[in-house]
């Protein structure tokens, strides 16, 4: 071995250096793009004499021509050699060696030779050096014996060009050539790091083949990524509809139990409403707005199978999250589309992969954000004296028995506790020649801030793939999860929270402070004593004296094979399973001590089962013709049935009580039920074609037809077109000036989608046959004899809701791609909205059927915007998103009639009404004026001229106005009070790395928003025999004292109380939902310990809101899962603050 | 492996998978654990169950299961004391169209007649088989419900509108309002159908079915309500003069539980069944009359005037019919600690100890209606909702038949039926009654079965009372205290003729767009 440069020459001083395996990092750096000939062990003769005359040439021509004529091979990396460089030769019968020093020390370029190669590097005067940098790299190529060949290809099976093949010890390499294909010299146990721009990189292991075909799967957050669209994949740069994707790592390690609350800021146009903070609650999404009054849910898709329950996957096995918003990307899944998809996309291995166990811990605890200010017993009894005074009515003792006015409990202080989140997760990822697979496991453990209450899931994940010969590739996708939700309380999975009578929040913020939790003797404290304590029971009496679970187990299991007919034509077929077995038990203890009992001990149990099927088959065709035509066609059959059944069981009267024997059959009184549900399938055949000319012009057709049997025949087949077409203006040769926009597409799309979530058989004239309340008693004997009768009313012609969407964008990226964006306007109408029917009421009593009779438009613009860049060891990324929305119910009964929503609480507050030409759930009350400050006010206020009731208000009491101008404050006043849907919601996040640290921040808000706190109106309703917010001590007792919160009064003869603007606040707010820190060690060997790759992290998730909102959080979404009422608060579970702290190790 | 070969592999493979498992015609699915029109009405089986569906109309707390007892509050003889405004304003002759409980009786009557039509129209067509008795008796049933439904229908609005087979078929609810002689001819009409097809009476177990007897008992009230006295006598003498509805030996026995099921007497009643049994069903209805801290609700206190009407040797009718303070009931163990407030007649000077006995606090008149409450007898202090509710007895019909011969022949010609109805309560028998002893008869033996004020809106019409000079006196408490005579309900007005009929409820008028018109005067 000889060392050049200088004529210098030093082998050993080499050998000893290149021990010096810290370099070894940096070599894999520096030797991104070598590029290097065939093996060959002859050594080179550096002394035999040869001519060459090049001018002004290309220092790769000299190299070439060298090349040519001798033996030697030059290896550089075309990162540090500047080939383009021209030189000039002139040299006769001179020794290599010469010509070398001629050519290259003068250009700055050393070289060391080894064998037949000559390496090439930076002169930096300093051989050493240079030696240093070169040798273990040759040495490792050279202690290789096998030459490996193989094509690289994206996941599409289209070559890639320019990929960096490298053996992972050393840090030698090759590229992709035109057609994809490498060729490196590696050793037999080599591990081959390859890797591409916008592509995740893979490790291989030779194992000693020859032929390696390597296909790369796309790096998320990058401009040319694939996306995953309904039936298979698409280039980001072909896409013309709206599809947002949400990459796993966005959602990983988020301390929440299932990927959707994990998503809220995260994509422009996706609502994610919270409806409480409970433990294993799923929100809402609401993508483009409340579609419908009906079931607005969209639809989910996990790896292909349409199947809800996003509590059931791990969020951390998720690769990608696509979210379909436009109708052209979602018609494919026409029927059940207008809502939006959620295509889930769970991580898979990759091929020639060594298996990679990936082992993930995290902790946290989670605290309720704040507190209400309520009073405290001694201003309690206080005003309650006020109030009966203020009616001239006599003041029960009890509020002036010195007793009452001892503090006792702060029953929010008792009923919120720490929570805690444990999560764990193992992976096993890999694959090898034909086949990949992933193994992964997760626990995860929630307990919620208020006791007895919380999630936990245990799941396990098995996805794998298999090519069975070139053609045929199957695979298989199955996750089992079982969830169990604890609630203390009579509703199984949950605590009630909702409830003015059971509700455990409301009755802590409603119950007496001066009794105490417990007693001396260890019993309760009780409110039985006395009326004006309160009717209801002591809040955590409520929580430990109930026990009540639902679990689930579920199933979701598909299996898929797909076969290449010829080139570019294949079949897929596609089988999806999904069971759920839901079992839910409450055990409720007799409480006779509390006012509202029970008075017995019950004990009900239910179980119940539901199973999906889908089959799938569709055609896949790609074609390129010469690069100016390319297409592709898809085409299937689809069906799904669902069925289901469930039974349940009830007991009272148990005597024992011990968590022994709180079972079914220790109880009296037994009452039993259970049905098969009707079960429904969908049939569908679909197609889509797309098409790009030159890559500039891009047109997206689809059709589907579905069939449901929830309709009758005749009306049951629905056809969904949408088309969408776009155009790639920055391919346009007027472009190619235009240096600081890389890309520029503009795209518009029209179609429509059908949306048929409601209930069964609507079209037939139902008879329920039955026992019990369809029963009636005959004989002297009292026998109860079934009965039967019409239960409810056919709508013959009912079908489809159809949505019709519009949609227009700009995608672009500039400034070396370093930004990228979208701007979206859409408008989306959901007409033959089924609303109940309105029939005379001569029909009688029967459930009316629906019709296809409303129409509710959504129409917004959504901006996206992010930002990328690395300087140096810094590399961040932030993005941004906005959504302006506007909802309108555009018909529905004309003015006559509107759809209402449950009344709130004790004092049947009508909150939520949804009109025609207003908001769904739009607010509905009074307006208000302040307060009247005294009679003389009254005596003038033109609102109330010819009130009757105008002789029963006094000084103190609200202001109502008279909208109508009559005179007279009635019902007639009431009208639209506030809109709980935002009108616009935005979200930004980033993250910055700096060497081995990591931080990451997501925000998420709200604006032009209402929400009604109707906890507030029930913690100032003074006729009740409740506590009071703090903020009754500012009440108006007095001219001029308070303009916002009315006298105290007994008797409430203004009904101060009614719904009405007093209740309705600002709901805008900012959130940081989550924020975290990060530290990776590499992996790394310190003696013989080999320390894995690991990352630990900190992070916290609902760290604050910035809000005017006076409840707990204003994230108060849909009341019992009812689009007709939004943003009432009714103390609902609050939502809490976690802290985490965790680790990552990649084995 | 050529990919021919292939090809077929894999076709192959797909279509096993597809014999074995696959979705065959998804569309087809059918409801399950239900019926419809098309698939129901095949058998006897059907049948029974299909009337006993129109029956278990009558349970509703919106219609006969109470609601409809809210219009007999309007008699001197009730004050309703609650939370239900709507039943005040009834009570009051205060009635306006957007009254919860007009529209809920109207929604209570119409579902029955629903249930009934539907019956009507599938009943005939159930195919050869079926017991033909039980397919006449059943239709029969049909027919007897519905005009029972609208024959209230009539009494509380006047014109409704008339939802027949027809309506049914073509799906058309929305049609203006019968005249009221419309309404009552439909009535008749199916009440005939009725007395022809149902049997005279029923062996054990079906006791509880409508009868002949009922149908012509109902004929009888129709025909007095439309002053037809020969046809009242011709179908009410077809109760009086049958041994299948003899009035019961004992006056309590239809308001005893155990004794209304086979009580010939009760020619309709709501089978109501005991909630000590799960899964069967009654009617809330025992519950409205019961005190609060007797686990009732509390409505319906019967006053003084009403009491003052019961003669002083008519006590097994005053004791069948009233507790008052200081009263027990049987089986009632609800125990309640004497406060202040109760310390008066007997338990004064009782404060602090317990009671069973009826409490001041328990009635703002004194009285609670005894007729309608009972309790279980197992000592559980709960009631008993397994009483029967009377909605016609023989009695009734009785004194009709006595009204209308009076009214037709002058008075004593009535006076054979109303000594029936006497004797049986072991008072001395009347001569020569007219219509003022015919009058009290009806009150203290028909006294809080909401039969009165129909009776009295009747005559008032006929002239022959004056129900100014009834509602002009107020409605009193006991004299005892702490009531000491008071005014319960001050005295009222009634106007003619808008408070013959209720108005329709606002809802109906709403919904149908002005088709179905509101009753003249509101």
């Amino acid at each position: 071995m000889k060392f050049f440069n200088s004529n210098r020459r030093n082998k050993e001083k080499w050998l000893k250096i290149m021990r010096v395996t810290v370099i070894q990092i940096f070599l894999a750096i520096l030797f991104a793009g070598v590029s290097y000939s065939k093996d060959s062990r002859a050594q080179i003769n550096m002394d035999q004499r040869l001519d060459l005359d090049m001018h002004d040439a290309k220092l790769e021509k000299i190299l070439e021509k060298i090349e040519k004529i001798t033996d030697a091979k030059f290896v550089y990396s075309i990162n540090v050699i500047n080939l383009n460089q021209k030189i000039s030769v002139d040299a006769k019968s001179e020794t290599l060696d010469e010509i070398l020093n001629e050519v290259l020390v003068k250009s700055g370029i050393g070289y060391y030779v080894y064998n037949n190669l000559i390496v090439l590097g930076p002169f930096s005067g300093n051989d050493v050096g240079l030696a240093s940098l070169y040798t273990p790299a040759i040495i490792s190529v050279y202690t290789a014996d096998i030459e490996v060949h193989g094509k690289i290809t994206n996941s599409a099976g289209e070559p890639l060009i320019g990929v960096t093949v490298k053996a992972k010890s050393g840090g030698t390499g090759t590229v992709t050539d035109g057609n994809g294909e490498y060729t490196i010299v590696v050793p037999t146990d080599a591990v081959l790091d390859v890797s591409y721009v916008g592509y995740q990189a893979q490790e291989v292991p030779v194992n000693g083949r020859r032929t390696i075909d390597i296909v790369l799967s796309a790096a998320v957050s990058e401009l040319n990524q694939l996306v995953v669209v309904g039936y298979g994949t698409q280039r980001k740069r072909d896409v013309t509809g709206t599809v947002s994707t949400i990459s796993g790592d966005a959602i990983e390690n988020v301390p929440v139990s299932n990927a959707a609350s994990a998503l809220e800021g995260k994509a422009s146009g996706v609502g994610i409403v919270f409806t409480n903070g409970q433990p294993g609650g799923v929100p809402s999404i609401r993508i483009r707005g409340t579609g419908t009054i009906n079931n607005a849910d969209p639809l989910v898709v996990i790896d292909g199978v349409p199947a809800g329950g996003l509590n059931d996957v791990n969020p951390n096995d998720i690769a990608s999250i696509e979210i379909l918003k436009d109708a052209s990307s979602s018609a494919i899944y026409g029927a059940r589309a207008a809502n939006g998809v959620v295509l889930i996309t769970t991580k898979s291995g990759s091929y020639n992969q060594p298996m990679k166990v990936t082992l993930n811990y995290y902790t946290g605890s989670n605290k309720v954000i704040k507190d209400l200010d309520l009073l405290k017993a001694p201003d309690l009894a206080m005003l309650k004296q006020e109030a009966y005074t203020n009616d001239g009515l006599p003041v029960p003792p009890i509020w002036t028995d010195p007793n009452t006015a001892v503090n006792r409990t702060d029953w929010q202080k008792a009923l919120f506790k720490t929570g805690t989140v444990n999560n764990v997760d193992v992976a096993l990822r890999g694959g090898g020649e034909n086949s990949i697979y992933s193994f992964s496991g997760n626990y995860y453990n929630e307990s919620g801030i208020i006791p007895l209450s919380g999630f936990k899931r245990y799941s396990l994940r098995i996805n794998s793939d298999h090519k069975i010969g070139k053609h045929l590739k199957v695979g298989e996708r199955v996750t089992y999860s079982n969830t169990i939700a604890r609630g203390p309380n009579t509703s199984s999975s949950a605590p009630n929270t909702s409830s003015a009578q059971n509700g455990v929040v409301w009755s802590a913020l409603r119950f007496n402070p001066s009794i105490p939790v417990k007693n001396p003797d260890g019993s309760w404290g009780t409110a039985q004593g006395n009326n004006e304590l309160g009717d209801i029971n002591n809040p955590l009496t409520t929580i430990y004296e109930n026990s009540g679970y639902a679990k689930i187990d579920r199933i979701l299991a598909n299996a898929f094979a797909e076969l290449e007919i010829v080139e570019g034509l294949k079949i897929r077929a596609n089988y999806g399973y999904d069971q759920s077995t839901n079992e839910g038990y409450n055990f409720s203890v007799a409480t006779p001590t509390q006012t509202r009992g029970p008075s017995t001990s019950s004990l009900g149990q239910n179980f119940s089962k539901t199973k999906t099927f889908l089959e799938e088959y569709f055609l896949t065709y790609d074609k390129n013709f010469n690069g100016v035509h390319k297409i592709n066609l898809v085409a299937g059959y689809s069906s799904q049935v669902f069925k289901g059944n469930h039974f349940s069981a009830f007991r009272s009267g148990y005597t024992d009580v011990s968590p022994d024997s709180r079972v079914l059959d220790l109880g009296q009184n037994a009452s039993n039920g259970g049905t098969s549900d009707n079960s429904f399938g969908l049939q569908s055949a679909f197609v889509r074609a797309n098409y790009a000319y030159r890559e500039k012009y891009l047109l997206t057709a689809t059709f589907r037809a579905d069939g449901s049997s929830k309709f009758a025949p005749g009306k049951r087949w629905g056809y969904f077109p949408a088309f969408s077409v776009g155009w790639r203006i920055s391919d346009e040769k007027f472009f190619q000036n235009v240096k600081v926009i890389n890309s520029l597409k503009l795209t518009g799309g029209w179609g429509q989608l059908g949306n048929q979530n409601i209930g069964d058989f609507q079209y037939l004239n139902i008879i329920t046959l039955g026992a019990g309340s369809f029963s009636y008693n005959f004989g002297e004997s009292n026998n109860s004899v079934n009965g039967a009768y019409i239960t409810s009313l056919p709508n013959p012609v009912i079908t489809w809701e159809k949505a019709e969407m519009t949609n227009l964008g700009l995608d672009f990226s500039a400034f070396n791609n370093h930004i990228s964006g979208t701007i979206t306007y859409y408008n989306k109408t959901t007409s033959d909205m089924l609303v109940l029917a309105q029939l005379v009421q001569t029909y009688g009593d029967a459930d009316l059927p629906n019709v296809n009779q409303g129409e509710i438009n959504n129409r917004g613009v959504e901006i996206d915007l992010d930002y990328n860049n690395t300087i140096g060891k810094w590399s961040f990324s932030v993005g941004g998103n906005a959504s302006f929305l506007h909802n309108e119910v555009t018909r529905l009964y004309g003015n006559t009639s509107y759809l209402g929503a449950p009344l709130y609480g004790r004092t049947n507050t009508d909150i939520s009404r949804t009109y025609e030409g207003q908001p769904i759930a739009s607010f509905f009350g009074f307006r208000t004026d302040g307060i009247y400050q005294n009679q003389k006010e009254i005596d003038d206020d033109v609102n109330i001229t010819n009130d009757p009731n105008k002789g029963n208000i006094k000084p103190g009491d609200v202001r109502f106005v008279d909208i109508t101008g009559d005179g007279v404050v009635d019902d007639e006043d009431r009208g639209y009070i506030g809109d709980p849907n935002p009108s616009f919601a935005y979200g930004f996040h980033g993250s910055v790395n700096y060497a081995n640290f990591d931080f990451s921040f997501s925000f998420s808000g709200v604006a032009g928003v209402q929400l009604y706190n109707a906890d507030r109106l029930a913690g100032l309703y003074s006729p009740g025999v409740f506590n009071w917010y703090a903020e009754q001590i500012n009440r108006w007792h007095g001219e001029g004292t308070s303009n916002s919160i009315p006298r105290v009064s007994k008797q409430d003869l203004n009904d101060n109380y009614r719904s009405s603007d007093l209740w309705v606040q600002n709901g805008s707010f900012l959130s940081l939902k989550s924020i975290a820190l990060g530290y990776t060690v590499a992996d790394k060997t310190i003696g013989n310990l080999k320390i894995p790759d690991l990352r630990v992290y900190v992070s916290s998730h609902n760290v604050f809101y910035l809000t005017k909102y006076k409840g707990y959080t204003p994230e108060i979404g849909y009341h019992n899962n009812s689009n007709l009422m939004r943003g009432v608060d009714f103390a609902q579970y609050p939502q809490s603050r976690n802290f985490t702290v965790g680790a990552t190790i990649n084995f | 492996m050529k990919n021919k070969n292939r090809s077929l592999i894999f076709t192959s493979a797909l279509l096993v998978i597809c014999a074995l498992g696959c979705n065959k015609d998804p569309l087809d699915q059918h409801p399950i654990g239900k019926y419809t029109t098309e698939n129901y009405w095949r058998n006897e089986a059907d049948v029974l169950a299909g009337i006993n569906g129109v029956y278990n109309a009558l349970y509703s707390n919106d219609w006969m299961g109470h609601e409809m007892y809210v219009f007999g509050d309007q008699s001197q003889n009730i004050a309703v004391k609650g939370d239900h405004p709507d039943y005040i304003l009834v009570g009051n002759l205060h009635a306006d169209p957007t009254l919860l409980v007009l529209s809920s009786v109207w929604d209570g009557a119409y579902e029955q007649i629903a249930r009934a039509n539907n019956a009507i129209m599938a009943i005939p067509n159930v195919p050869p088989g079926i017991n033909e008795d039980i397919r006449n008796r059943s239709l029969g049933e049909a027919y007897f419900l519905r005009a029972y439904a609208y024959f209230q229908l009539n009494l509380i609005f006047g014109e409704v509108p008339l939802i027949l087979e027809e309506n049914v078929l073509t799906n058309s609810y929305n049609i203006a309002k019968s005249s009221i002689d419309s309404v009552r001819a439909q009535v008749e009409s199916d009440l005939l159908k009725a007395f022809d097809l149902l049997p005279e009476s029923y062996d054990a177990a079906d006791k509880g079915r409508v009868s002949k007897g009922t149908a012509a008992g109902v004929l009888c009230k129709l025909y007095m309500v439309e002053d037809k006295f020969d046809k009242a006598i011709e179908y009410g003498s077809k109760v009086v003069n049958s041994s299948n509805y003899a009035l019961a030996p004992n006056y309590a026995d239809n308001f005893t539980s155990g004794r209304q099921e086979a009580n010939t007497e009760l020619l309709f009643q709501i089978m109501n069944h005991s909630q000590q049994t799960p899964n069967t069903q009654s009617s809330e209805w025992g519950i409205y009359y019961a005190p609060r801290a007797w686990q009732g609700w509390g409505f319906h206190h019967p006053t003084q005037n009403f009491v003052d009407e019961f003669g002083p040797n008519d006590t097994i009718r005053k004791k069948a019919t009233f507790l008052a303070v200081g009263d027990s009931i049987p089986n009632q163990t609800n125990l309640i600690t004497i406060d202040a407030s109760n310390a008066y007649q007997m338990f004064a000077g009782k404060v602090g100890e317990q009671t069973g006995r009826l409490l001041p606090s328990m009635t703002t008149t004194g009285y609670v209606l005894r007729k309608f409450v009972a309790y279980e007898s197992d000592g559980s202090g709960q009631i008993d909702r397994g009483l029967k509710e009377p909605i016609l007895r023989s009695a009734d019909i009785y004194l009709l038949v006595a009204e209308a011969k009076i009214r037709l022949n002058g008075p004593g010609s009535g006076d054979a039926e109303i000594n029936a109805v006497r004797a049986r309560v072991n008072l001395d028998p009347v001569a020569n009654a007219g219509m003022p002893e015919l009058i009290h008869e009806r009150i203290v033996e028909l006294g809080g079965e909401n039969i009165i004020w129909q009776d009295q809106l009747r005559w008032d019409k006929d002239k022959i009372i004056n129900l100014d000079t009834i509602v002009d006196k107020p409605r009193m408490s006991s004299p005892l205290p702490p009531y000491n005579h008071s005014v319960v309900v001050p005295a009222r007005v009634f106007t003619r003729p808008k408070d013959y009929y209720m108005p329709i409820p606002q809802k109906i008028i709403d919904q149908s767009g002005g088709v179905i018109t509101q009753n003249p005067n509101y």
